[in-house]
């Protein structure tokens, strides 16, 4: 997870809602999401994939934008996808470790 | 046609010959990997097919921007006639593991030059990409190597297969290696030898004595 501003801070929360479409695990326990700012009533989300193929991404991408949507204040949602630092399992939050374990899925 | 234009030009030439590789590799992959030798080999070839066709897509993406494209990315719907034709012609699995370890190895070499002069522009956007190719080369140069050593006819017919893709990759590098734009701007290293490493890896599964470069 990036570092989380106060004035970011519900829109991390409401990431937690958007699940990978693959598991039952939010954008933000993936570690998906590198960065959120917020400039007037656009927000600008820096995140990656896991994979470079991810079949997901116009999916996920359309879910981040549609919950962050509903919160009032938000107008816009501009995505940035980067590719560098690149995702590995590190970047799985203990709580997203724990669901993967539960599923059966190794995060070593 | 300015200086900068001239590097940056050079550079989408480049990147959408190698999404072409990588889109047709993906495309073969599906058509002939799904009849692969066993069920292990099959499900990797599939699951390599999502990972080419994936680089492909982020490296067409990547060109439309240098391009000055912006919003929405156009959908691709073919190769741009860049990718070799011994991958194009791939029709069984000798001439797939051949079209695939060369072909990889060959842009492998180029990202390793690319991460080499380090330019910004660039090695931001392949570090994921080339980790993840690591793994179609590790598959494919194994599977080279069994094929190299296998029993009858199969070393000379993967020989002959790998031939024509070696043939096609070492003009292509050396064609890289005359790219003067490429290298000025820093984008690759000054007085690369991009043909001569490609010569010195195949070496690696014993291809050497099997395979004539022109």
């Amino acid at each position: 997870m990036g570092k989380i501003g106060s004035d970011t801070k519900k829109y991390w929360e409401a990431l937690k809602e958007v699940m990978d479409p693959e598991f039952p695990i939010s954008v933000v326990d993936m570690g998906l999401i590198y960065d959120i700012e917020k400039n007037g009533d656009e927000l600008h989300i820096t995140m990656t994939y896991t994979a470079v193929s991810c079949a997901c991404m116009e999916w996920i991408e359309q879910d981040i934008r549609h919950r962050l949507l509903q919160e009032n204040e938000v107008q816009a949602v501009q995505i940035n996808v980067v590719w560098d630092p690149p995702w590995t399992v590190d970047r799985l939050s203990p709580e997203g470790r724990e669901k993967l374990k539960y599923w059966g899925v190794s995060s070593k | 046609m300015n200086h900068t234009q001239r590097e940056v030009h050079a550079l989408t030439e480049l990147l959408e010959t190698i999404a072409d590789h990588k889109y047709v590799l993906g495309d073969r992959l599906v058509e002939v990997g799904v009849s692969g030798p066993n069920i292990e080999a099959t499900l990797a070839a599939i699951a390599m097919a999502q990972g080419e066709l994936g680089h492909a897509r982020l490296l067409y993406n990547w060109c439309f921007d240098l391009r000055g494209i912006r919003g929405k990315k156009a959908e691709i719907y073919g190769q741009t006639g860049k990718a070799f034709t011994s991958i194009v012609n791939v029709n069984n699995w000798i001439t797939l593991i051949a079209a695939l370890y060369a072909t990889n190895l060959a842009i492998d070499i180029v990202w390793q030059s690319f991460l080499q002069a380090n330019h910004p522009a660039v090695t931001s956007r392949i570090q994921k990409l080339i980790r993840e190719q690591q793994d179609h080369l590790i598959y494919a140069k194994s599977w080279a190597y069994e094929l190299r050593h296998e029993q009858g006819a199969i070393p000379s017919r993967f020989a002959q297969a790998l031939n024509h893709t070696v043939n096609e990759v070492y003009v292509w590098l050396t064609e890289i290696e005359k790219k003067e734009e490429l290298q000025t701007e820093g984008y690759l290293p000054m007085n690369i030898n991009l043909a001569n490493q490609f010569k010195e890896h195949l070496k690696e599964v014993a291809a050497e004595s099997l395979v004539q470069m022109n």
